[in-house]
């Protein structure tokens, strides 16, 4: 099931009324609810997939349990590595096992050996990169004793497979969320409004802005030898927004369902594109996976401590696994690299952690300085979305070689009917809005929000994408 | 909660008003506004005599030029093709013509590999949509929409469900009184040169036994008294199974099959089932003199 469905229309609102009407108060029946409802909401796209996240849930809970219940170290860290190994077996097996194969054929060949290895049918589960994570970092928190493990195992199950965030996150923290499920709940007409316009704003990010961007990006990146640079360029910056709409949009319609459930989920994005450096893109960008591969590989390998060889090493280790993590594929690695490639010069001079604070802090616009840097971070960014994008690598350098050999910088007609620079003053508006309520969560909450409510929502049905309806980038990794 | 409730219903109000005002503003630009689309046009005449009026896909919308015709057969020529259609949209097409009462002395339909299909065309179906209301238009479409109550009853759906065709954009270029791609007096769209991506043709290896919307059309056609010709445009060489026409010709004694007219003329055509400009006005002429001996 996908948010912006009709059968998600009818899901959430039984669901809603079950959860605050027929079992308010009963917090344990609540939890009951939210599994039982979690994996409807999963099983709605392949219920024999549920069984791994079943399995998943089970084995943590009990290698939890046993982590924390020995006192020896050995043993606890034993049922540790059985908890990663069967965690990343599972993604290994069905994200990357044909991905392997494949490249060692590949090798293989081109020194000339020939291979006789078969790459198998294996149907990539929706969001097995996500709840792998949060429940392996739940065995992680309970080894290093900063959760206790919990003996409830239908609040745990429903804590691994909560649905707002089971199959794109955000990835949350056993120690952040499962206090949650503890607590009893009740309800807030604030926090479910919050919620509301979190999804209202997460729908125009997805509808208005992702998919229309969607159109012309399949158009440009099917189509780019033939294409000239105005096009290919375009073509980078709708996919930035693109994608941007796709996740962000996602993320914060989760977010907005989770509240009115009454559960508290963490930030995903928090206006990257403003960003002045790549190092501030990334406390900007899918901050849960960033604080994850922060907290769970990049400070277990030395962080930034140690010699300048260590920090760039590790540096390069965390963008090529989060490279990797999107996608089994040699694209994502190079994406991956480009970002350390634009880290480590940061890194160096020390200036990664220069921008704390939001662009421009209380003022209207950015000064001239923080604007080049800005445009600078997107631009960069953009190049290495185009790698991200391709098909394959070839395909990212043939769109560069198609850049430079059609240099032309004139208005075409695309395929699709459009021409190039249609959809700019959409995004435009997007940017603009993003802009001058970059301090809040969401720029609907304040002022005058039955206006704001109704403009979206005029925004979404008058501009919205329908009848090329397309699912959210991010569950396929 | 009561006050959630109610807040919930304000979004779900403000909506409504939002569908019922949005269907209303674009219903009226479609109906009222200058037509940009071949069903609109089409709509918008009545009680008009077009001697040859010409329905099938793009390849009659990028073959048949109108005015090459005129002058050959000194007849009214109406090209009504439209990219994608299929033979149940041409059998479509000419109830329109009829509730349109439209005076033909012929209405030439272009088939070919489509007769072993019955799809519908969104894009026949888009253009209709804004006149779903019409009581007759809503009975010829009641049966080839799964979703019409939906569709005719539901404020604006209509427009979401084709909103690529329908949206925004296009009352904009209503608004703007932005001319459409072809002009709709004579609706020919031609295309120029070559194709980037040469496009393969394969026409059907086997026909299908019957074909519903060939013979509805016919049934039609002696209901009311029109007069029918099927004709098949050419393909290039390149074109796999070129003997379809003849198991087509099988199935339809009367086609006029011009499939291998051109096909040492390759650099006729655009793509291998779509002619160029030289090489539609080539067929117009062709065609033009092959109808005058008709007559």
């Amino acid at each position: 099931m996908i948010f912006n469905s009709l059968p998600f229309l009818i899901f959430l609102p039984v669901v809603f009324i079950l959860y605050w009407f027929i079992f308010k108060g009963h917090t344990k029946w609540q939890n009951l609810l939210v599994l039982v409802a979690s994996y409807i909401f999963y099983g709605w796209w392949d219920y024999r997939f549920l069984a791994l996240v079943a399995a998943s849930t089970l084995v943590d809970y009990i290698l939890g349990l046993a982590i924390a219940k020995k006192k020896l170290l050995t043993w606890r860290k034993a049922f540790l590595i059985c908890s990663i190994l069967f965690n990343l077996g599972l993604l290994g097996f069905f994200k990357y096992f044909n991905f392997f194969i494949k490249s060692w054929i590949d090798a293989g060949e081109s020194l000339g050996f020939t291979m006789h290895l078969e790459t198998l049918q294996i149907i990539l589960p929706v969001g097995i990169s996500f709840y792998t994570f949060q429940t392996l970092s739940y065995t992680i928190d309970v080894y290093r004793n900063r959760i206790t493990p919990t003996p409830d195992f239908i609040k745990f199950a429903a804590f691994v497979s909560f649905f707002p965030q089971l199959v794109a996150g955000p990835i949350e923290r056993a120690s952040r969320l499962l206090p949650q499920f503890a607590a009893a709940r009740k309800f807030n007409f604030e926090f479910a409004k919050s919620g509301v316009h979190l999804i209202i704003w997460g729908l125009f990010q997805k509808i208005v802005i992702a998919d229309n961007c969607a159109t012309f990006v399949n158009a440009i990146f099917s189509n780019y030898e033939n294409l000239n640079s105005l096009s290919l360029t375009l073509g980078a910056i709708y996919f930035a927004f693109q994608i941007y709409g796709d996740f962000a949009g996602y993320s914060n319609i989760a977010i907005g369902t989770g509240r009115l459930l009454g559960f508290d989920l963490m930030r995903n994005f928090n206006y990257p594109y403003f960003s002045r450096n790549v190092g501030e893109f990334w406390r900007r960008w899918h901050i849960s996976l960033s604080t994850w591969f922060r907290d769970y590989l990049y400070i277990p390998l030395g962080g930034s401590r140690g010699s300048k060889f260590q920090q760039i090493r590790n540096t390069f280790i965390i963008f090529l696994v989060s490279g990797l993590w999107h996608g089994a594929n040699w694209t994502f690695v190079a994406w991956g690299a480009l970002h350390a490639l634009f880290f480590i010069p940061l890194l160096i001079k020390k200036t990664n952690r220069k921008y704390p604070e939001n662009s421009s802090h209380n003022q209207i616009f950015p000064p001239y300085r923080e604007l080049v840097k800005m445009i600078f971070t997107f631009s960069i960014v953009c190049i290495a979305w185009v790698f991200f994008r391709s098909p394959s690598i070839n395909d990212s350098f043939g769109y560069f070689i198609s850049f430079f050999s059609n240099f032309s910088f004139v208005p075409e007609y695309l395929v699709i009917g459009r021409y190039n620079m249609e959809l700019l003053l959409l995004i435009a508006i997007f940017v603009l809005i993003e802009w001058f309520y970059r301090g809040r969560e969401e720029p609907i909450t304040g002022n005058r929000p039955i206006l704001k409510t109704s403009l979206a929502l005029l925004m979404i049905v008058m501009f919205g994408v329908y009848s090329e309806h397309s699912d959210f980038i991010y569950f396929q990794f | 909660m009561k006050k959630f409730l109610l807040y919930i219903l304000s979004i779900l109000s403000i909506l409504l008003v939002i569908f019922t005002v949005l269907d209303v503003f674009y219903t009226f630009a479609y109906t009222k506004g200058t037509p940009r689309n071949k069903i609109s046009y089409l709509l918008s005449i009545e009680d008009e005599a077009i001697d040859y009026v010409f329905l099938g896909s793009s390849r009659v919308d990028n073959t048949i030029d109108s005015e090459i015709m005129e002058e050959v057969t000194g007849k009214k020529i109406l090209n009504l093709g439209i990219q994608e259609v299929g033979l149940n949209d041409t059998f479509l097409m000419l109830q329109l013509l009829k509730k349109q009462n439209i005076q033909t002395e012929t209405v030439f339909i272009q088939v070919d590999g489509k007769y072993n299909s019955n799809k519908n065309s969104g894009y026949l179906k888009s253009s209709i949509m804004p006149f779903i209301h019409d009581e007759q238009i809503s009975i010829l479409m009641k049966n080839r929409n799964k979703d019409f109550f939906f569709l005719k009853y539901l404020p604006f759906y209509r427009y979401l469900k084709y909103d690529y065709k329908n949206g925004f954009r296009e009352v904009l270029n209503i608004l703007l009184k932005n001319q459409p791609y072809v002009n709709l007096e004579n609706g020919y769209y031609p295309l120029y040169g070559k194709s980037r991506k040469q496009l393969q043709t394969k026409l059907p290896e086997k026909i299908s036994q019957t074909n519903p919307d060939i013979e509805a059309i016919n049934r039609f056609a002696e209901k009311n008294n029109i007069n029918v010709v099927y004709f098949m445009a050419p393909v290039c060489s390149e074109a796999e199974n070129l003997d379809f026409a003849q198991k087509l010709d099988q199935k339809i004694p009367s086609l006029m099959d011009f499939s291998k007219l051109f096909l040492e003329k390759d650099d006729y055509f655009f793509d291998c089932s779509h002619l160029n400009d030289n090489g539609a006005k080539e067929f117009s002429k062709i065609l033009g003199r092959e109808i005058s001996q008709l007559d």
